[in-house]
């Protein structure tokens, strides 16, 4: 077996908030490791600061205190700009409300951070199609999200988030606002995906079945790992 | 790519989009229009003095005090062969008195003219004769176009041979002219003016005297030696005289310069209707950037830098007050059509309004745009997404 790098390093990670005059402290000190292509559910309760992790994880946010080293560097040395860049380029995220631009076709919305390369339209076109194409919704390329159900649209943000061919794919409750079935077909998607493309995957979830469809889980309870 | 899509995002919003850009619509529309007009107006003048010639030179010797001092027709004639320079001298007078026909009066000006008069006016006949040196002491009048029309109208088919009556005297007219097309130097309205031999006109009143005489220059650069000549040789003959010179170059330089200030004035004017528009174009566009803050949260999600989210509201802001420029220099232009029609000026392209007009819409969305494209590009996506 080849050896694994860190994708994630958290280090004694702590996240405060300042509401009005006093300070919340949201994440108390938390230290993990993902590696290349591992498959982390992340779970707890609701408050327990799971979005703040994946926040962070994705380069939204900045810890506190503690370190949070993306792919072996310190994510502190970023810049606004560097940190946009890595988000285009290494990582690719799901929300839980799809997120896809109302005014934007399928297509558009998946070739979306493609534009931000500045790639040649006739490129974007044809590897939004193929990804399209591979999560099953070539057929909605030209309607906007209004006119797709629930799991169309987070298929559609799930090709999005390929579109980069990034390292991490982070998903903060992808299934939440989906059926049972849907969900179980979504899941089994993300699991073909990264089977096949070997991606690291980081999923927050409160399903139980989902976390067991990962290959690790992660628990988080009022800012810490238990 | 950022074209594409503001246009789309532009559109998706017509009605708002129209009202933002109306402020600097009608802004770059008023000033084109006006700038053209009075730039139209101004190369009309031009023409106009232009078709007399531009080797003329108007004198005024309108006499103060209580005798009025004067100078006497054969004292004005006689400098044509004193003083070199000039062709022909026209001198003329005005009569106040009440011209009616019929005994209705009409609203005319009664001018003792001279033949030189109407050559240096280039005034034509349409039928009959002109009154000469001959008919002097005649009482024989030429009329203008409007004056015979008026007599048409109250069922005189020929007014030749008819009589007009200006004050005591009656005048046969034998002459009609042409419709005066006008020249701005030309010193009444020949259309509605009665033309009789100068020598009848002095008996009309003793107030009758020559107060005015047109010189028909040999060139236009004779007109500062002339000018001296004339001026030397009034105050021999008269010397309380003050003789008031003007050519139409001097009037024409004056129309430029005016002009000048004219353009400022409405460049000024423009430039406010233009702030006021930008002003109305960057609350508009704080509005889309508030309304849009999910859209701009995703896009800096998948990777868009804050200049990327700057370029994206820049483009929109300068593509929608870019079209209201591009708006504004239309209706611009056919505003400024429809004046220069109304008012016969005849329209003169003009390229400068038009393109500083939209170069100025343009800068108007650069300069307006900006700071809430800058707003836009400041958001931070974690605050947004959260949400
Ligand atoms: N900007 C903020 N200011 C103050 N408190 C915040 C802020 N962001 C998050 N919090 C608090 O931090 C805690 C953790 O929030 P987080 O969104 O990470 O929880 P979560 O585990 O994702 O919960 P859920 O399952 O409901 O999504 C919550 O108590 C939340 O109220
Ligand atoms: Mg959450």
């Amino acid at each position: 077996m080849t050896k694994r790098n860190n994708v994630i390093e958290f280090d004694h990670v702590i996240k405060k908030y300042r509401l009005g005059d006093k300070s919340i402290t949201v994440l108390k000190g938390v230290s993990f490791v993902i590696k290349q292509r591992e498959m982390v559910a992340v779970m707890g309760p609701s408050g327990s600061g799971k979005s703040t992790i994946m926040n962070i994880m994705g380069l939204l946010d900045r810890p506190s205190e503690g370190q949070y080293k993306l792919l072996g560097e310190d994510a502190s040395n970023f810049n606004n700009d560097q940190r946009a860049t890595l988000r285009n380029k290494k990582l690719g995220f799901i929300f839980q409300s799809f997120y896809l631009l109302p005014k934007l076709t399928g297509l558009q919305n998946v070739g979306l951070p493609l534009r931000y390369q500045h790639r040649p339209e006739s490129e974007i076109k044809k590897r939004a199609l193929e990804l399209m194409d591979r999560v099953g919704v070539a057929h909605l390329a030209n309607n906007k999200p209004t006119e797709m159900s629930g799991g169309e649209q987070q298929r559609m943000a799930v090709a999005r988030a390929l579109i980069t061919d990034p390292d991490l794919i982070l998903a903060d409750e992808p299934t939440g606002a989906l059926d049972s079935d849907t969900s179980a077909r979504l899941m089994a998607l993300l699991r073909e995906l990264h089977e096949e493309r070997e991606k690291t995957l980081v999923i927050i979830t409160h399903d139980s079945d989902v976390g067991k469809s990962c290959e690790r889980i992660i628990h988080v309870r009022d800012g810490m790992l238990l | 790519m950022y074209i594409k899509e503001a246009t789309q995002n532009i559109l998706s919003t017509k009605l708002r989009s129209f009202l933002a850009i109306l402020g600097v619509l009608v802004g770059v529309a008023s000033v084109v229009a006006l700038v053209i007009s009075s730039q139209s107006a101004t190369q009309h003048a031009l023409a106009e003095f232009k078709k007399l010639g531009t080797n003329l030179m108007s004198v005024s010797i309108r006499g103060s005090g209580k005798d009025k001092p004067t100078l006497s027709l054969k004292q004005i004639k006689n400098m044509k062969h004193q003083i070199s320079g000039i062709r022909d001298i026209a001198p003329f007078t005005q009569s106040y008195g009440q011209a009616s026909f019929q005994g209705v009066p009409m609203n005319t000006t009664t001018l003792g003219v001279t033949n030189e008069f109407r050559k240096i006016f280039k005034l034509k006949l349409a039928e009959g004769r002109f009154v000469s040196f001959l008919d002097k002491k005649q009482f024989y009048c030429v009329i203008g176009s409007k004056v015979a029309k008026n007599m048409r109208l109250t069922g005189v088919f020929q007014p030749i041979g008819e009589q007009i009556r200006v004050d005591d005297f009656i005048f046969t007219v034998v002459g009609v002219m042409q419709p005066y097309e006008g020249s701005l130097f030309a010193p009444y309205d020949f259309n509605e003016s009665i033309l009789v031999p100068i020598s009848a006109s002095f008996l009309l009143s003793k107030d009758v005297k020559v107060e005015n005489f047109v010189m028909y220059l040999k060139s236009e650069e004779d007109a500062a030696p002339v000018e001296a000549a004339t001026k030397e040789k009034i105050r021999e003959m008269a010397p309380d005289l003050k003789p008031y010179f003007i050519t139409p170059l001097e009037i024409i330089s004056g129309m430029k310069s005016q002009r000048g200030t004219f353009t400022m004035l409405l460049g000024f004017i423009g430039g406010i209707a233009l702030l006021v528009g930008g002003i109305g174009v960057m609350n508009i566009m704080l509005v889309s950037v508030t309304e849009r803050r999910r859209e701009i949260g995703i896009r800096m999600a998948v990777g868009a830098k804050e200049s990327d989210i700057l370029r994206m509201f820049l483009v929109e802001t300068i593509i929608l007050t870019g079209f209201g420029g591009i708006l504004g220099v239309v209706l611009g232009i056919l505003l400024a059509m429809a004046i220069t029609l109304a008012a016969h000026w005849g329209f003169h392209f003009f390229w400068m309004p038009p393109i500083i007009g939209f170069t100025v819409s343009v800068v108007v969305g650069l300069f307006f745009g900006f700071y809430p494209a800058r707003k836009a590009a400041k958001l931070d996506p974690i605050e947004i997404l959260r949400t």
